[in-house]
């Protein structure tokens, strides 16, 4: 699989506090990763050193296998767009001069495009007035047309529905879809807002403590959380056989235990086991949602 | 690079703070051809010329430094130098920028108020005691000052951006005026402070005159000017280190 963004180890460390702690994580090419974690966990922390704000204490972070070590991770970050944490704009100017001053950045020939961002994200009847007298929502929404100049390949997007009502929600997760489905952009996503993200993300970083604890695919993350009967028994074959029999759906997660993906009657299924001397040792149900698959990863309260 | 000089050329063209540090280092020295005007007609000239060292050498890198220094901390206060940075632009070329930036800005703030000056006082005033070599030198010291006090401000505000760099910037230039003034009371032999008088605007504003040749003029280009570049170096050297949030 072709990853955009690797890390291995990575470290950083601001005088005695470990932000991050050997944090590995692969964000694969095509994908919207959602970028899951508590309040300090490390979240904005990584997104600064992906974009070469800061630099790591010790590890290694590469970005289209090009090495932070390496001069040709400069040329790598030109196919980046990015929103870290607070839109980065000139307040004093307009929405079109800061795409304006972003395109010479970037070195483009021309202005062209500027219209169509800006109506892309919903400013394009801004006109005159200056940044500085947008509402926060569409601040967030020129931070994301700035990262969108130059038509970058791969953009990390830090908490970006922070502080949006539900209609700007709204518009930034259909926003997120076009971009990645028709451009076909990587979009690395960090958010509180777990069920928000559910609903866009294709992979999962769960991080704690600076480290990933868990990478995931959306289906694997669906199949986790899907509402099932976890079952421990003394004979995990016999409840195979008698589950294949059933044309009941089920996953086998341990040695000795099964989730049933169904609610079956345990009487009958008991008595059929104990057929084959297979006795049920637990039963229960499970029911998990994203936050409560975040919460079971992490344990704790939720800060989610 | 060639992107970066563009954009914040441009930028500065556009910002406020250009616009107030021009007119306001011209009408310094506006104001000092109109009050320093009297006294003897053979001496107006030169007194006026004296006048416009003594404040150009201080206030208007004071003021044209304060105005860069609003200008460089824009870009930290507002968030938009992570966008230098996202894209790939190597810091060590984001701060040769603001500094070749800042020169050019010195410079164009220098041809309007001292260029325009002395046009000025060539066609209306009395030039018959100006001596054309003492002119120029002192002319050449108020730019390398100009330049040393950019420089210093850029490190500044890398280093504190924003208001409290500013702060900063003028409370350091107090304490070096106190420390000259003390220093030629107590050590006025000193070779150190000599050649430190030599690399800040506050060390020549009691020395620099057109009525006499300045005391080894090319030291003092060449003390201001290593100054800067050391400023440069040493702000590159931060830069590169620093954790922009």
């Amino acid at each position: 699989m072709d990853y955009v963004l690797t890390t291995e180890g990575l470290r950083k460390t601001y005088r005695n506090f470990n932000a991050l702690n050997g944090l590995s994580m692969h964000v694969p090419k095509g994908a919207i990763y959602g970028f899951v974690g508590r309040n300090g966990a490390g979240k904005t922390t990584l997104i600064r050193l992906a974009c070469g704000l800061q630099f790591p204490t010790d590890g290694e972070l590469a970005l289209y296998g090009a090495s932070y070590r390496d001069g040709a991770i400069h040329e790598a970050r030109k196919r980046i767009g990015a929103v870290v944490e607070t839109p980065s704009i000139f307040p004093a100017m307009t929405a079109e001069d800061n795409l304006r001053h972003q395109y010479r950045v970037l070195g483009l020939p021309n202005y062209d495009g500027i219209k169509e961002l800006l109506e892309l994200v919903g400013l394009a009847d801004t006109g005159r007035k200056k940044a500085e007298q947008f509402s926060l929502g569409m601040r967030q929404r020129l931070g994301i047309a700035i990262a969108l100049c130059g038509h970058p390949d791969f953009m990390i997007l830090d908490e970006p529905i922070n502080g949006l009502d539900p209609q700007g929600i709204v518009d930034v997760r259909e926003l997120i879809l076009k971009l990645n489905r028709e451009r076909g952009i990587t979009i690395l996503i960090s958010s509180h807002i777990l069920d928000e993200l559910s609903r866009i993300a294709t992979h999962y970083g769960f991080i704690d403590s600076g480290r990933i604890v868990r990478e995931m695919s959306a289906d694997e993350l669906q199949g986790a959380c899907r509402k099932c009967v976890s079952v421990r028994v003394t004979d995990v074959q016999a409840l195979v056989r008698e589950l294949e029999r059933r044309g009941t759906d089920y996953s086998v997660t341990g040695a000795d235990s099964v989730d049933i993906y169904a609610q079956p009657n345990i009487t009958e299924l008991a008595l059929a086991l104990w057929k084959d001397k297979c006795e049920i040792l637990t039963c229960k149900e499970q029911d998990e949602n994203l936050e409560g698959f975040f919460l079971s990863l992490v344990g704790g309260e939720s800060h989610a | 690079m060639r992107n970066l000089l563009r954009t914040d050329f441009l930028r500065l063209l556009k910002s406020r703070s250009f616009y107030v540090a021009l007119v306001g280092a011209t009408a310094i020295v506006y104001a000092c051809i109109f009050f320093g005007s009297s006294g003897s007609p053979e001496a107006k000239g030169v007194s006026i010329c004296n006048v416009i060292c003594s404040m150009s050498v201080l206030m208007t890198p004071l003021f044209v430094s304060g105005a860069y220094m609003l200008f460089v901390s824009a870009e930290f206060s507002g968030g938009a130098i992570r966008n230098k940075m996202i894209v790939g632009h190597r810091r060590a070329n984001v701060y040769l920028s603001w500094n070749l930036i800042g020169l050019a800005f010195g410079m164009i703030v220098t041809t309007a108020s001292i260029g325009t000056a002395a046009i000025f006082i060539a066609l209306f005033g009395d030039t018959s005691g100006l001596i054309a070599d003492h002119v120029i030198a002192a002319t050449v010291i108020v730019i390398c000052m100009l330049i040393s006090k950019l420089c210093m401000s850029i490190l500044i505000s890398v280093i504190i951006p924003g208001a409290k760099g500013m702060l900063f910037n003028y409370l350091f230039t107090y304490a070096l005026l106190m420390f000259f003034v003390i220093m030629y009371d107590f050590a006025p032999d000193s070779k150190i402070v000599d050649v430190l008088s030599r690399c800040f605007p506050e060390g020549q504003v009691t020395s620099l005159n057109v009525t006499f040749m300045p005391d080894r003029p090319w030291l003092t280009v060449l003390c201001a000017l290593a100054f800067s570049a050391l400023c440069a170096v040493l702000g590159v050297y931060v830069f590169k280190r620093k954790d922009l949030s």
